[in-house]
């Protein structure tokens, strides 16, 4: 899949994540999580097998995380590429 | 079954998805419906399709979803139904012919879910009978007041006289065809003591339980529809006396001063086995 334009999903509430896609060139992923400096490891494998699982290797992904559990972090990252991206 | 409370839970909300599993409702519906946005309709399935492998882990309440009543949704949402998590599917303002089509749709798919359907306005009233029978998945019949008044054309009001109607039928059809009642969700979170009054009412015209909008429902409505200490004391009693062999092969015997036949005898065993259920109707 190829992200072909900018989209969101989720909201900056507790428990939820505000993920953003747009086009880029290469992958791009940055993130901002109040539990980044406990469990960013985990985070970062979680959001890149999400990625790869569709398909996905190129794009800007923001994500601002307010203590999604794994499932909420990954339906927002597939709804947002969902929204925004088209099969290659 | 959905038991003697069933709670809504938006599905668009991971606060309270996250909060659900603690519950001690007897059942929780997943909303896809009502509570979700347009906009938000795919974000919500998705999310519960990402969340239902959790929460069967950490429950094990019975879960249900409300899909969608528009043609280019509920398709959508009964893909949920492939990860054979959800015991229950809810369809809003059922019709006859939908559920139907659903339960067709639930075959072809291999899957065992039952079917709870809503009744929310007056021509799923006329045909309660054909709802009822439409498709064995049927368990429950449900109430939905609030649309059903408005296409009533009369205001929705906290005395509820104008839903008597319906609520008599819907009691009655469940009873008459084995399904369970459950009735319309008490609006107002806050008086508790007017959801007592209220399911207390619903329980007297026949009703098995009711839904639940808020966590602090739950425990008003179960104390309401659970059997009590003393039904449960004297439903045992009777059961008791039924199996004594002087009392064997007749057609009716005397229990403290008072007659007993079968409907008493079969009242008797439904409350021991909804009490043995945890809110399970026979």
């Amino acid at each position: 899949m190829k992200i072909v334009k900018k989209t969101t999903a989720g909201t900056l509430e507790s428990s939820d994540c505000l993920v953003t896609v747009s086009p880029a060139n290469e992958l791009i992923i940055k993130l901002d999580s109040v539990s980044k400096r406990r469990f960013k490891n985990h985070l970062n494998t979680l959001i890149h097998d999400t990625l790869t699982a569709l398909q996905i290797d190129s794009g800007h992904i923001e994500i601002i995380d307010r203590g999604a559990l794994d499932y909420c972090l990954r339906a927002r990252i597939i709804t947002a590429i969902k929204r925004g991206a088209e099969e290659c | 079954m959905l038991g003697v409370c069933s709670l809504f839970v938006p599905a668009s909300a991971p606060r309270m998805i996250n909060a659900s599993f603690t519950f001690s409702a007897n059942s929780l519906i997943f909303d896809l419906e009502d509570s979700v946005s347009l906009e938000e309709k795919d974000s919500a399935r998705i999310l519960l399709q990402e969340a239902l492998p959790l929460l069967s882990e950490l429950t094990d309440t019975h879960i249900a979803i409300r899909i969608n009543s528009e043609d280019e949704l509920w398709q959508e949402d009964l893909e949920l139904l492939r990860t054979n998590l959800v015991q229950t599917v809810v369809i809003p303002k059922a019709k006859t012919n939908r559920l139907k089509e659903i339960a067709a749709k639930l075959d072809q798919m291999n899957i065992d879910t039952r079917i709870a359907a809503i009744i929310e306005d007056t021509q799923s009233l006329e045909e309660l009978s054909h709802i009822a029978t439409a498709t064995s998945r049927i368990t429950s019949l449900l109430l939905g007041a609030e649309d059903f008044s408005f296409d009533l054309g009369v205001e929705r009001t906290m005395e509820g006289e104008e839903i008597r109607y319906a609520r008599m039928r819907i009691a009655n059809a469940a009873a008459a065809h084995g399904l369970e009642a459950l009735d319309t969700p008490y609006v107002d979170t806050k008086d508790f003591e007017g959801l007592a009054q209220e399911a207390r009412y619903v329980k007297g015209l026949g009703f098995t339980g009711k839904l639940a909008i808020s966590p602090l429902q739950i425990e008003i409505i179960q104390s309401i529809f659970n059997p009590t200490e003393h039904e449960l004391r004297w439903a045992a009693l009777v059961v008791e006396a039924a199996n004594l062999p002087e009392n064997q092969g007749k057609g009716a015997f005397s229990l403290h001063g008072k007659m007993v036949d079968l409907p008493v005898i079969r009242r008797a065993e439904k409350i021991l086995a909804r009490s043995a259920g945890k809110g399970e109707q026979l």
